[in-house]
């Protein structure tokens, strides 16, 4: 190898291995900045603080930052493709991947009548305190814009068609939205996000309006009358989601090519520039949605369209059933009376692709609603951790990491309490990562010799409450209670709340 | 630590080779210790003290057989000398039998527990219940290269090593520490003492580095994912059994000669020469030649300290069968603690022990070169298949497609293309570009011996900082070895 050469591969190696932690460095990102928990001697025998010190080096790299824009956009001009997770279609339209790909969802559609009948006992229970409950059921853009797809193998085969069908067969309320949202007058999704436009979430909440005016014929509609106009103001430049899973520069010319013109729908006070986004305080009309309704407005047109004050409970983030625990925890605990009519939005993957995220939420309400009104009050205990650092800790519970594949919190109960399937453990937990979150409660020293509880969850910005019945084979008194958040590097896990039916005298 | 990560890259080896060549030479061997410590126990500090434990048996063990040379070799008569004989036997004993106590241990207690249980249950016996052991990254290879040194040392084919710091760093180097090459004390003993750096030995380091760097991130990785969507199907169709299988081919190769290139690059920076491990192993035209290309300091370390002892070929015909499928149903069982390695190695040695009774020559040895090098690939992909499988089950269940043909159901489930492998542009680039690598280009290696700037190395120059970019995309990818 001659001088140049030798001088051109040293070069090229020198360069990225001396200037990376250079630039980093001129940044101000060392390797230990950013880390929040303490370095400990068992932190570093275990492993866990060499883990924090990668994990917050690539989370906070600057070259990152720098480099993967400029990178997607190479790969992207090349090969026409960044991610797996984004098919990019017909005239540049993006789909999320994950529920499209890999044939008819088979185990999903088999389970189908089950995930039905569990949200049915829901609705019931619902309807046995006055609530009618109506389905916002959204499909997704591929079920109703299959030609805009690319060339798959095996093809895509819509399912919503078969998943309306079988709620409707339960007896459950379901709006279908299939003629409202497909391509015969237009477009009404979002070319470039996983959701609909403005016009779609418009149209749906129409659809959904004309079903509840059938209900009430009379017109004598519940909760606060509300004056309002609906109006479309100005389009802006939006792109999606699925353009920033693509990960292009912002504002660069990729990104520019995936915009599209948007502009939002909403109700207003007539002659007013506030929009009326609908209440956050309890009402006799809910809304209890996703994305689709919290990003494009529906409590506000459903507020226009019906006259009527709603409340607006539609959140955006991987929840699955979990914003329904939401508002079942503050009925269960006696904080909110139960709604006249639940408008209960969510899009069509939920029966599929996320019914674990979905239906056991749904079920763990089912199954904690006898013997409610409950009391909460703090589980009285002493907490122990296996496999678990904790990185900060608040009133509210604390943040840890997991060191190893079982992380486990063990609450030792001050005082034992019954096993009789009497009580309810309820507590929140914000996760990393899906996770599986596995409950356990012990009657005696012997791990295990009470039972069990699994519940899957996804990443999210709120942390989402898991209700578990306390129940014993024998019905002894139970000990010890285990969390353990499998799967997630890093989770916060509230302070656990024993419910206790508000009757019942206090466990001894 | 594993190379393809930010903290190797960016933090930890600019920090090492910076120290490295602002220490005099005589800190140098001192420095690269504490570095392959800590890069060894990143994770699991408490390996390291195995690692030292091992490291301070076998140094103890071959000075003492260097003393008892010396007074085996000073007695006046045999009789004075058979004490210190026995004696040296010991301390050679004492080594293999620390070092492979702790292989079997670490490596194998699972595998025969779980055999065992299969047993009683099948007797109706209640199973043994323990907790599984962890398995230290890179004790297969540390434990051979220890027991090299007390091999070498008590054949006399190397001395002593005098300073504990020299034979620590022949230990825990951590170029090539966790996933070879194997190399052996006698190769580095004088390396160990002095060693010479020089721009080009640096220049030839570092383009291997980059070369390896590219191939376990963007080939390797990259048709990983074909491979495992392959191996995660329950009733593959023959296409998808195909497509995995070669994918598989050329992941762990690119895998694993991505990783050597790296250790051997990495070596030369800091001014070792290390032996070469992968020779172009898919141009080769018969499972003996493969054998010489492939993982060339495992087959030779057990050619040297296996096959050899065992008698080689200089017993007879029939000994020497028996040698070579022993020596690689030895060798699979090497790789892993379970039933799919066994007979990979046993499948490895029918081909040997086959071609040595045709005298070396493969079955198809009338094809022309082509052919015979197409033949011996499509025997290492089936070779392969059990290397890759969870079971045996699995690897039956693969093979039964690829040559038996699909099921009625796998074809109904794979549709019209009769595939459900999701294959991204990315990936069927490199599919593609695997094969001309393999079969057209020349090896690494080869390629760092040619002289002038040349094409390889500007195309590396660019293409290196591209995987380095593509490195942020990726989530934590060990290299396959590490698991042995």
């Amino acid at each position: 190898m001659n001088r140049l050469s030798a001088c051109l591969v040293i070069g090229s190696l020198l360069l990225v291995v001396f200037g990376a932690p250079a630039y980093e460095i001129t940044g101000g990102n060392w390797p230990t900045a950013g880390m929040t928990g303490d370095v400990t001697l068992e932190s570093v025998l275990t492993g866990g603080a060499a883990q924090e010190v990668e994990d917050t080096l690539e989370d906070r790299a600057l070259l990152s930052e720098r480099v993967r824009p400029r990178y997607n956009e190479l790969m992207f001009l090349a090969l026409g493709v960044t991610t797996p997770r984004v098919l990019v279609g017909r005239d540049d339209w993006l789909f999320l991947a994950t529920r499209i790909v890999g044939g008819r969802p088979d185990a999903a559609m088999a389970r189908l009548p089950t995930t039905c009948a569990e949200i049915k006992a829901l609705v019931d229970w619902f309807g046995a305190h006055g609530t009618h409950v109506v389905f916002e059921f959204i499909p997704r853009k591929q079920s109703l814009y299959p030609d805009q797809l690319p060339d798959l193998n095996p093809p895509f085969e819509p399912v919503y068609p078969e998943l309306l069908a079988a709620m409707q067969a339960a007896g459950l309320h379901v709006v279908d939205l299939s003629d409202e949202l497909g391509p015969a007058d237009g477009v009404f999704f979002l070319t470039n996000d996983d959701h609909w436009n403005h016009a779609g979430s418009y149209r749906a909440a129409q659809a959904v309006a004309e079903e509840i005016l059938a209900i009430y014929p009379d017109g004598d509609l519940p909760g606060t009358p509300v004056e309002a106009e609906i109006r479309t103001t100005e389009s802006y430049r939006f792109a999606g989601n699925l353009v920033d899973m693509l990960g292009f520069q912002r504002d660069g010319f990729m990104y520019e090519r995936f915009s599209v013109d948007r502009a939002r729908i909403r109700s207003f006070v007539p002659g007013m520039p506030r929009p009326l986004l609908g209440s956050d305080e309890p009402q006799p009309i809910v809304l209890l949605g996703t994305s689709f309704s919290a990003g494009f407005h529906t409590a506000s047109l459903l507020l226009g369209l019906l006259g009527r004050e709603v409340e607006n409970r539609a959140e955006a983030g991987l929840a699955g059933g979990y914003r329904m625990v939401d508002l079942c925890r503050e009925i269960l605990t006696g904080k909110r009376d139960f709604p006249e009519l639940l408008v209960w939005e969510f899009p069509e993957d939920f029966l599929v692709q996320s019914v674990p995220y979905f239906a056991q939420p749904v079920t763990s309400i089912v199954d904690v609603e006898r013997g409610f009104p409950y009391r909460e009050e703090p589980l009285a205990a002493t907490r122990a951790l296996s496999g678990v650092r904790i990185v900060k800790e608040d009133a509210d519970g604390f943040e840890g990491r997991a060191l190893d594949r079982d992380p486990r919190i063990t609450y030792t109960l001050d005082r034992p309490i019954p096993g009789d399937g009497s009580r309810v453990l309820a507590f929140p937990v914000l996760v990393s990562g899906n996770c599986n979150v596995v409950s356990a409660w012990d009657t005696g020293p012997q791990p295990g010799s009470g039972g069990t509880h699994e519940r899957y969850l996804r990443n999210s910005e709120f942390p989402h409450w898991i209700l578990v019945r306390l129940r014993t084979r024998d019905g002894k008194p139970i000990r010890k209670v285990h969390v353990s958040p499998r799967g997630a590097p890093r989770f916060h896990v509230g302070t656990p709340q024993l419910w206790t039916p508000a009757e019942a005298a206090p466990a001894r | 630590m594993i190379f393809t990560s930010q903290i190797f890259l960016f933090w930890f080896l600019p920090a090492v080779l910076l120290l490295y060549y602002v220490l005099p030479f005589k800190w140098r061997s001192g420095l690269l210790v504490l570095a392959s410590y800590l890069f060894y126990g990143w994770w699991r500090p408490d390996f390291v003290l195995l690692m030292l434990f091992s490291t301070l048996v076998d140094f103890w063990c071959g000075r003492g057989i260097g003393r008892m040379h010396a007074l085996v070799d000073g007695a006046p008569d045999e009789a004075a000398a058979a004490p210190h004989a026995r004696k040296r036997k010991r301390f050679l004993v004492t080594s293999m039998v620390v070092n492979l106590g702790l292989l079997g241990y670490f490596k194998y207690w699972n595998f025969g527990i779980d055999s065992l249980n299969v047993l009683l249950e099948s007797w109706g016996v209640a199973p043994i219940e323990w907790a599984a052991i962890v398995l230290p990254v890179g004790i297969s290879f540390y434990t051979f290269q220890s027991m090299s040194y007390s091999i070498d040392v008590y054949r006399k084919d190397a001395p002593p090593v005098d300073r504990f710091i020299d034979f620590a760093c022949y230990i825990s180097l951590f170029p090539q520490l966790v996933a070879g090459p194997i190399v052996r004390y006698r190769t580095l003993a004088d390396q160990l003492a002095q060693r010479d750096h020089t721009l080009e030995k640096f220049a030839r380091g570092a383009f291997l580095f980059q070369i390896g760097f590219i191939k376990k991130l963007l080939v390797a990785d990259t048709v990983a994912v074909i491979a495992a969507q392959a191996f995660d199907l329950e009733d593959p169709t023959a296409l998808e059994a195909w497509l995995g299988a070669v994918a598989y081919t050329f992941q762990i190769y690119f895998d694993f000669s991505g990783y050597s290139d790296m250790a051997i690059g990495l070596g030369a920076m800091f001014g070792f020469t290390f032996p070469i491990n992968f020779d172009s192993p898919y141009k080769s035209r018969s499972i003996t030649e493969f054998w010489r290309r492939w993982h060339v300091s495992l087959s030779t370390w057990l050619r040297d300290y296996l096959y050899i002892p065992l008698g080689g070929n200089q017993k007879g015909p029939r000994r020497t069968y028996v040698n070579l499928a022993l020596t690689m149903l030895l060798g699979g069982l090497w790789h892993g603690a379970a039933w799919t390695f066994i007979v990979w190695g046993a499948y490895q040695g029918a081909w040997l022990a086959f071609e040595r009774w045709l005298g070396k020559k493969p079955l198809y040895a009338a094809l022309p070169v082509v052919g015979q090098v197409a033949c011996t690939f499509v025997l290492a992909i089936v070779g392969w298949v059990f290397f890759r499988a969870e079971s045996m089950d699995q690897a039956w269940l693969f093979l039964g497609s690829m040559f038996g043909g699909s099921s009625d159901a796998a074809l109904a489930a794979a549709g019209a293309a009769g595939s459900r492998i999701a294959i991204d542009p990315l990936q069927s680039l490199m599919l593609w570009l695997a094969p001309v690598i393999c079969f057209l280009l020349p090896n690494s290696q080869a390629l760092a011996d040619k002289p002038g700037v040349g094409l390889p190395r500007l195309a590396t120059a660019v293409v290196f900082p591209l995987a380095v970019a593509h490195l942020f995309f990726v989530s934590y990818s060990p290299f396959l070895y590490f698991q042995f």
